[in-house]
């Protein structure tokens, strides 16, 4: 605590001294927040601010040439501010994975730094989870740090950490059904299991899923729909920066046991 | 000649290089990835690589996404 400052306990938590590290890297916040489906380039750049976020997600596409004069997505995101994660959305095999992630190198922006998606199935977008250890694999060999994205089944992330990913991301619920942290029970054993970070990227739907998350002991949570899909995204980020903090601190503070009867909070009446 | 770029037919009057081929489409270099043919060409090499007729480039940029 500072010294003459008594206001600094009841401050936001001492994130320098609780510093999210992701392969050696450290950050303060542990939200990451994804670029796309916000309704302008302008407004994902004040989302990114008022979250509070140091990561942010981009994928990767073909130019679109009939959209000349668009603006470009790099203008609205200062690479001095934010560590840019290229993800290998839209991928369906290890292959197609394995070549956005160098495409992604080429790019120069992710410092190596790839977050790894092999889907399985176009409805639910679930993790293709052999596909993403075989592509994890090959990218790990070939010096990416691959943050990989994940089914929230404690073998498969195992699996993954064996492989030699920096990161495991299960799922809270598929991506942009704002259904939460389906399964909290297994995010619990993913954490139990594994060494390298575990960041819950996917299905956040308000900002209480991203409490719910850190307070599991969640290193870090993703999410890109939960603030781009919301009425006032604005003000959800800046929630969601509160509800990540607030989870954060209240991991750390340990919670109380729940018991099954009462105890009184208050000495017994005696008067 | 005739290439395909980004899944579409094009034709050019000239020979082109890869570099050549991103001056031509106004294309912002230093923002863009390129393969040829599911090749990955390296920016030191695209000045270098020389592009043949019916050759198939990708270019590829980084958009909103999660």
């Amino acid at each position: 605590m500072k010294e003459g400052t008594a206001a600094s306990a009841f401050e936001g938590p001492a994130s320098h001294d609780d510093p999210l590290v992701i392969a050696g890297r450290k950050f303060h916040s542990r939200l990451l927040v994804g670029t796309g489906k916000y309704s302008s380039l302008e407004l994902m750049a004040q989302c990114l601010e008022a979250s509070g976020t140091e990561i942010v997600t981009v994928a990767l596409r073909r130019i679109d040439f009939s959209q000349k004069g668009e603006k470009n997505l790099l203008d609205f995101i200062d690479p001095a501010r934010y560590a840019i994660l290229p993800n290998t959305a839209g991928c369906y095999t290890a292959q197609d994975a394995i070549k956005i992630a160098r495409l992604a190198r080429e790019l120069e922006l992710g410092d190596n730094m790839v977050k790894l998606e092999v889907i399985g199935d176009e409805k639910t977008l679930m993790p293709d989870v052999v596909g993403t250890v075989e592509a994890a694999r090959v990218l790990i060999h070939e010096g990416f740090i691959v943050m990989a994205y994940t089914n929230d089944d404690v073998v498969t992330a195992k699996r993954l950490e064996e492989a030699g990913v920096a990161a495991v991301m299960p799922l809270g619920s598929p991506i942009g059904s704002g259904r939460g942290i389906l399964n909290p029970t297994n995010i619990r054993l993913i954490l139990e299991a594994v060494s390298v970070p575990v960041l819950v990227d996917a299905g956040v739907g308000q900002a209480s899923d991203v409490a719910i998350a850190m307070e599991l002991g969640a290193d870090a949570v993703l999410l890109n729909t939960g603030i781009a899909g919301a009425k006032d995204p604005l003000k959800m980020a800046v929630a969601m920066r509160k509800a990540c903090e607030a989870g954060r601190l209240s991991f750390l503070a340990g919670r109380i046991p729940k018991k099954l009867y009462a105890t009184a909070s208050s000495p017994i009446l005696d008067f | 000649m005739r290439l395909i770029v980004n899944g579409e037919e094009r034709w050019f009057d000239r020979p082109l290089t890869a570099a050549s081929l991103l001056e031509a489409l106004q294309a912002p270099a230093a923002r863009v990835a390129v393969m040829v043919n599911d090749e990955i060409i390296k920016r030191d090499q695209r000045a270098q690589r020389h592009l043949a007729d019916g050759d198939r480039v990708e270019l590829i940029h980084m958009v909103g996404g999660g």
